[in-house]
């Protein structure tokens, strides 16, 4: 297990990012840092700020106010385009895959490999074959078992095989870093688990992993390091050695 | 890492040689080609004339310019959206042709001139659509509305009649014993089932349409905005384009050409099993749907039924393909 080295580079920070929604704060002054590798959780109440963070990570959303720096460089995210071409993923809770697409198509929606016919620009041709084989090739690498990559839609799928599809999309294209949004939210025990160990191993080939969960045993399971946002704003950021679940929620609820 | 084990099943299940194939024709598309195969028996049956090469051409040529229009919404609709404007884009290309032509300007510059007009107001749905934010229903029934004002006002309400020989030739001639007309339906067919199919942005158009407003096809990076300008921009060239093949086929131009045809277009589209909601769908149900309403329609014809009952059929056969759709997309949730 990869556990939290403090001395381990730190590849994407935010510093004092508010965001508010009329006269609502969801993000007030946040810091954080992500290091490589680790798998960081961040937990709070409903309404803490955790999914507004995140989006605001990902370049899902722009901050009010607040700085983004990538490798020791300031940064602004236009979109989650933008947070892509930075080897930033994020998992959503909802709206993670296209239901009527198949699996090859989810993984590759919004980057599909394509040809063209001669100097022609247009038209993009699907390179499906080649797509497919990927996309194979992922699934399998990554355990999840999935019989077909193509002609099946995902929305016909089980809540764990659409959860583990919508990692292996992300991991397929991250480099650095993969958010998660309630990853084991609406699963089985069974899938749960299944989806738990595949966070692990991703987090094991060097992507560093950061979720949101309400699933405070599977926080404690899981994460490296807890960051407890209270009314939008940061208030614990700590390894999870020795924290036990009463503690957590202590935390969060903040007696 | 041994937790790993339980995402793996009985090794003949995971295993991944046999992908099933990807092109299944659908159940319903076999179900619509029976329905037009019944109703050609039965005509055939009991009329003279249904069964014959010159009724065959008739209806061909008379289904050519809904199904140009029924072709390229079926990608709108798939694409999330919905095009009722496309009725008055056809009338307005027509006026515009026939009074460009009636001006004295050559065949080209009336094509040109109409095409670029359809391209507009497909333009302006966009606008409407992707960067102020209405819902595509009422944009495209409120761009229609002021279209179709202006099919009346271009040729100043007249009913204008098209006698240059270049701009009838697709109308009055046939290429390998097919009308050129029906040959543009199907090139329409092919361009649109070939763009869905086999291309990025037609991959695109099923993603956005697959989740309520394309949420989630933005979130995974697809350009939801320009994918939607790009599909009304296509949506009113083509239907300007359907709109010249009908003033072709009727040698005339009016304010009111391809009045209320909006709805029977998007009926034969459902009816060939695209989702009204979006993100599902295939060219080749909807050339079906189309087929179904022509032979439908000539049926009627031949056996003379008045023509007012036309809208009581198309009507009932509209309401049918929604209530189909309702109950395919209750049996996807479940």
């Amino acid at each position: 297990m990869s556990q939290t080295n403090l001395e381990k580079e730190i590849i994407f920070s935010c510093r004092q990012v508010s965001k508010h929604f009329g006269p609502i704060v969801a993000c007030d002054s946040v810091d954080l840092d992500i290091r490589r590798g680790e798998i960081l959780a961040i937990v709070g109440d409903n309404g803490a700020g955790k999914t507004t963070l995140v989006k605001i990570l990902t370049g899902a959303m722009t901050p009010d106010s607040g700085q983004l720096i990538r490798n020791n460089n300031p940064i602004v995210f236009e979109s989650t385009r933008d947070a892509h071409a930075n080897g930033i993923e994020a998992v959503y809770q909802e709206l993670a895959l296209a239901p009527n697409l198949d699996v090859t198509s989810n993984i590759f929606l919004g980057r599909e490999l394509y040809s063209t016919i001669g100097f022609l620009p247009y038209p993009k041709i699907l390179a499906r074959r080649k797509m497919k084989a990927l996309a194979r090739k992922e699934i399998d690498r990554l355990g999840i078992n999935i019989r077909d990559v193509s002609g099946q839609a995902v929305g016909k799928m089980s809540g764990g095989q659409r959860q583990s599809v919508a990692i292996a999309r992300s991991v397929y294209w991250t480099s650095d870093i993969l958010f998660m949004d309630e990853p084991t939210a609406a699963l089985g025990v069974k899938e749960s688990k299944a989806v738990l160990s595949l966070i692990r191993k991703v987090a094991d080939t060097g992507v560093a992993i950061v979720m949101i969960s309400h699933a405070m045993p599977h926080v404690l399971e899981l994460a490296d390091r807890i960051v407890v946002l209270r009314h939008g704003k940061k208030v614990e950021d700590r390894l999870s050695e020795n924290i036990k679940v009463e503690e957590l929620v202590r935390m969060i609820v903040g007696a | 890492m041994s937790e790993v084990s339980d995402l793996k099943v009985e090794p003949e299940m995971a295993r991944p040689s046999k992908e099933s194939r990807r092109y299944k024709i659908p159940i319903e598309s076999l179900g619509l080609a029976a329905a037009v195969l019944i109703i050609v028996i039965i005509l055939s049956l009991t009329t003279d004339y249904f069964f014959s090469f010159e009724n065959a051409r008739n209806v061909s040529t008379a289904i050519s310019f809904m199904g140009v229009a029924a072709a390229i919404g079926t990608l709108i609709l798939i694409g999330g959206g919905v095009d009722l404007s496309v009725a008055a884009v056809m009338a307005v290309a027509g006026s515009t042709a026939a009074g460009l032509l009636d001006a004295g300007y050559s065949a080209y510059v009336a094509v040109i001139v109409a095409l670029f007009v359809g391209l507009m107001v497909g333009l302006i749905n966009g606008f409407l659509i992707a960067s102020v934010g209405i819902n595509p229903l009422i944009t495209t029934i409120g761009t229609g509305f002021a279209v179709r004002g202006f099919a009346y006002i271009v040729i100043e309400s007249r009913e204008l009649n098209i006698g240059n020989e270049t701009f009838l030739f697709v109308g009055r001639n046939d290429f390998l014993g097919f009308p050129i007309s029906f040959l543009i339906m199907i090139a329409c067919f092919l361009g649109v089932g070939f763009v869905m199919r086999r291309t990025i942005f037609g991959q695109h158009l099923y993603a956005i349409g697959g989740t309520p407003d394309g949420r989630m096809a933005a979130l995974a990076g697809v350009p939801v905005k320009r994918r939607t300008y790009q599909m009304y921009a296509a949506g009113g060239l083509v239907a300007a384009l359907a709109g010249l093949v009908l003033a072709t086929y009727s040698a005339s131009a009016t304010g009111n050409a391809a009045m209320g045809l909006e709805l029977p277009i998007i009926a034969a589209v459902i009816l060939g099993g695209t989702a009204l909601g979006g993100g599902r769908g295939t060219v080749t149900g909807t050339l079906l749907g189309v087929v179904l309403l022509g032979v439908i329609n000539n049926g009627l014809t031949l056996r003379n039924v008045p023509y007012v009952w036309l809208f009581v059929v198309q009507g009932c056969v509209l309401l049918l393909a929604v209530v189909i759709d309702s109950r395919r997309e209750r049996k996807d949730v479940k």
